[in-house]
């Protein structure tokens, strides 16, 4: 099976990615959702950031919504992670 | 080669020690005719005096013939022309270099978060961010339609039978524009109640509005 672009990167058929958004762009971490040990890496990982309030969404095909991820789910093929959303100014 | 000196001229002037065919001599710093020797005789300086009134650093090159000798200093017959400090010289560098890194980071930057958000578009979406810099999203229940315009605060405004109604603030902090964009079509398609609680709302009249129908 070829790799297939997935969030700007090449992911082999069972590689996951997280990506999460910081001040350079985001940071991505992949990992294989058949191998235990990554999976639970991605997962405390997952944890840190939302516990830092972070948003998950679980991305789909192109063009689809996300789905929010309020836990970790290990068939997620493309996670996207934003900073908390905060109001901002206004009324103008 | 040089060192700063006080001229004991009649003038008082700040000047300058310096060697020239072997000679110490002294003169004033860039005064003309100011600083006076008896018994005048001509010298050319032999290599290149340099000397600084701070900040600035000048210069005099060598084969440059003045008037000397006697009891009283000679005029400086010279157009100092200033020659970069090292110091500054560096300074200066060091700071172009950081410029030059920071605006390709921040070209990476942008190219990484614009792919990211070109990567969660839809093909429309995408091809009318690309051509505009903004795209529309619809909400999850199909019912309201918002244009994220690119822009961090007050930049999603929601369409209402065409026409430009309100105008949202909200965002998270410390990432780039194109990330920023998608936070919040991401948080308009999935969890809209959230987004309108926490962002502020600025309702559109008059004139913006005829120029937001207009664009």
């Amino acid at each position: 099976m070829t790799p297939k672009q997935v969030l700007d990167v090449e992911l082999g058929p069972n590689q996951s990615v997280m990506a999460i958004m910081n001040e350079t762009g985001d940071k991505k971490t992949i990992y294989d959702r058949t191998d235990p040990v990554q999976v639970e890496a991605a997962k405390a990982e997952f944890k840190v950031y939302k516990d830092k309030g972070y948003m998950a969404y679980k991305m789909l095909d192109e063009g689809k919504r996300g789905e929010i991820l309020h836990s970790f789910d290990p068939t997620a093929e493309r996670i996207v992670f934003s900073p908390p959303m905060r109001g901002g100014y206004g009324p103008y | 080669m040089a060192l700063i000196d006080s001229c004991p001229g009649p003038q008082g002037l700040g000047g300058l020690q310096a060697t020239a065919q072997g000679r110490s001599q002294q003169y004033a710093l860039g005064q003309i005719g100011e600083c006076y020797r008896a018994n005048q005789q001509t010298a050319t300086i032999s290599s290149q005096v340099v000397y600084a009134v701070d900040p600035v650093v000048y210069a005099v090159d060598p084969g440059y013939t003045y008037l000397t000798g006697g009891p009283y200093y000679s005029s400086v017959n010279f157009t100092p022309k200033a020659i970069p400090d090292p110091r500054i010289a560096a300074e200066e560098r060091f700071y172009e270099e950081e410029r030059a890194r920071q605006r390709l980071h921040r070209v990476e930057v942008t190219a990484r978060a614009e792919s990211l958000l070109l990567s969660a578009l839809n093909p429309i979406q995408a091809k009318d961010f690309r051509t505009t810099r903004e795209f529309t999203v619809i909400s999850k229940d199909g019912k309201r339609t918002y244009r994220i315009t690119y822009g961090i605060a007050g930049n999603v405004i929601l369409i209402e039978k065409g026409k430009p109604v309100a105008r949202y603030c909200i965002y998270p902090i410390g990432i780039p524009i194109e990330d920023v964009m998608l936070a919040q079509k991401l948080m308009l398609e999935t969890d809209e109640e959230s987004f309108i609680r926490i962002a502020n709302r600025t309702p559109i009249r008059g004139l913006e509005r005829v120029v937001l129908v207009a664009a």
